[in-house]
């Protein structure tokens, strides 16, 4: 059996706590989730040899992350989570309005 | 913005382990029960909460009688105060034989009313998933001479995409197009043997396959050691890709719980477990007696990290931020010698003992679990939730689906499932409206996510650790 174990890091490589890391695909492995410590580290035991899918979900979710599992060795990932920029998407919104003012009623066209 | 990571492989154990803990006999677990684990169906009722209308009968006091001759593997193992050290040795592994669910008609059971969900198609074959197939495939840029032996790939890729594209909607995706176009590239090259035979166990269909073989007989031309390289490239990367298919399988269909007020989502608990190590974890555990969680084995007693959980945190109802029923800290565990000693799959299952001192509510009530024949289980429709790690913290989902396959110690299922959802009840629901636990969910799978069944051993354990908390 292998492990996967890591860290979680900000854009200024500080730990950051309490992400989720989630084992997204793989072989059969405990449907645990591990949380990052303090210092931003986390693990996963009890593994099959593999490649292994896994993903943070914190303030932001990262990409999905392939890690190979080789017996006798252990992976260690390190993830960078952007905190600052939090993806937006690619929405485009005009806001609702409740009433307009009579200017806007009464502007000209041109 | 993609996320930046790195990779690296580390030689051995990380900094992080500790020896395993743990105590009790450290016997090998005996495979040569299993028939008897499956016999004549038991059952422990529901146990309504003391506010709950009436759905069913039933109470702490109406188990069968049946004492339970322990096995090894079954020997039930407690949360030590003082901690042993034992060697790490591997579970065994049961060469079990498998039973497969078949067209055959239920079933009186019912899926759990939630709002925003429907049975989905049992291959959950996606509208949608084709035509990112054919996306692309339309993207792939095939020379000329790759053109006979792409269409005959196309084919054969396209009923095994349509299976696996839609649980690999991130990364995979992405790299099944470079898997297409990598094996359209090497025109006119033979497939080898291997490639065929893993196509003919994922199921494909053998016209296509013979098709397939056809379209690529070799011209002569192409290198044979190129084409063996590429073959096997191709195969470790569609291997892979089939090997992902898993956890969430086919369209995620699970939907979030709104009301965990309400039976039964309320008997279910969120689990913040912190390893002896330190190490946090999540999971998800529900009552089967006043002060008695049923969870996994590998929540209360974890490998690699100290043996017995330091403590586990405890949300019977847990929504979003929202303790409708508080919260309790739990140093007591319990499991078996298959887990603790032999970190055995099929003995994965464990409780978390609440104090005697916490003030439960009793309206939470009990689910109901019960030992049942394969046939029986195969028909019945599953329903399962909990806490998965892929969602907003602290929010139940819900899933439902029959079995696809049961052994003498597991059930395997396409119920959707993430990490974080180990320790969740899988239940079916009778006419009568009676919830009752068959299995333990565990582990996500290539070939199915899977539970711990309840067998006449799990089935005495936990009436055994249910009276120790508290049932009548």
């Amino acid at each position: 059996m292998g492990s996967i174990t890591g860290i979680v890091l900000n854009t200024h490589n500080l730990p950051v706590e309490d992400v989720n890391l989630v084992i997204v695909a793989g072989p059969s492995h405990p449907d645990i989730a591990a949380l990052t410590d303090a210092k931003g580290l986390f693990s996963f035991d009890n593994l099959r040899p593999g490649h292994y899918i896994i993903k943070a979900f914190g303030q932001v979710a990262s990409d999905d992350i392939p890690v190979q599992v080789i017996r006798n060795k252990t992976p260690f990932v390190e993830i960078w989570l952007d905190l600052e920029h939090p993806p937006t998407g690619d929405l485009n919104v005009i806001g609702e309005e409740h009433f307009f003012t009579d200017d806007s009623a009464q502007r000209e066209e041109y | 913005m993609e996320t930046k990571f790195r990779v690296s492989q580390r030689n051995g154990h990380d900094q992080f382990d500790l020896p395993p803990t743990g105590s009790g006999l450290m016997g090998q677990p005996s495979e040569s029960d299993a028939a008897d684990e499956t016999g004549q169906p038991e059952v422990m009722n529901e146990v309504l909460g003391k506010s709950d209308n009436a759905e069913t009968s039933g109470g702490f006091g109406s188990e069968t009688d049946t004492e339970a001759t322990l096995t090894d593997g079954h020997r039930p193992v407690s949360s030590p105060t003082s901690r042993a050290t034992k060697a790490n040795n591997e579970g065994a592994t049961a060469d079990e034989s498998f039973a497969e669910a078949d067209e055959a008609t239920d079933t009186e059971s019912q899926y759990e009313n939630v709002e925003g969900w429907q049975e989905a198609q049992p291959a959950e074959a996606s509208a949608e998933a084709e035509p990112v197939v054919e996306a692309s495939f339309a993207d792939t840029e095939a020379g000329p001479d790759g053109q006979e032996f792409f269409g005959a790939l196309a084919a054969l890729v396209l009923p095994l995409a349509k299976a696996v594209l839609p649980s690999l909607a991130g990364a995979a995706v992405k790299q099944g197009t470079k898997l297409v176009s990598s094996m359209a590239k090497p025109s006119g090259r033979k497939l080898s043997p291997a490639l065929l035979q893993m196509l003919r166990q994922a199921g494909v269909n053998p016209t296509i396959i013979k098709q397939l073989e056809a379209s690529a007989a070799p011209d002569g031309e192409a290198s044979a050691d190129e084409a063996a390289e590429t073959d096997e490239s191709a195969i470790q990367s569609l291997a892979q890709q089939i090997e992902a298919l898993e956890v969430v399988i086919g369209l995620d269909d699970r939907v979030r719980v709104n009301d965990t007020t309400v039976v039964p989502w309320k008997r279910i608990c969120h689990l913040k477990i912190q390893a002896a190590d330190g190490k946090n974890y999540l999971g998800t555990g529900f009552f089967i007696g006043p002060r008695t969680i049923l969870t996994a084995g590998h929540c209360v007693y974890i490998h690699g990290h100290g043996g017995w959980a330091r403590q586990i945190v405890v949300t019977p109802g847990r929504n979003d931020q929202a303790e409708p029923f508080k919260h309790y800290t739990s140093q007591a565990f319990r499991s078996v010698q298959g887990w603790v000693s032999n970190k055995s799959r099929n003995y994965d299952y464990g409780v978390i003992q609440l104090a005697r001192t916490d003030s439960i509510s009793p309206n939470i009530g009990a689910f109901g679990f019960g030992q049942f024949p394969d046939d029986f289980l195969l028909n019945k429709r599953l329903n399962t939730a909990g806490y998965p790690g892929d969602k907003p913290a602290g929010t139940m989902w819900f899933n439902g689906r029959k079995a696809k396959g049961v052994t003498a110690r597991t059930i395997t299922y396409d119920m959707d499932t993430a990490g974080g959802q180990s320790g969740s009840p899988v239940w079916f629901k009778s006419p009568d409206g009676s919830r009752i636990v068959v299995g333990i969910h565990t582990n996500g799978a290539t070939s199915g996510n899977s539970a711990t069944r309840i067998t006449k051993p799990v089935f005495d354990n936990l009436k055994k650790w249910r009276l120790e908390g508290g049932a009548a």
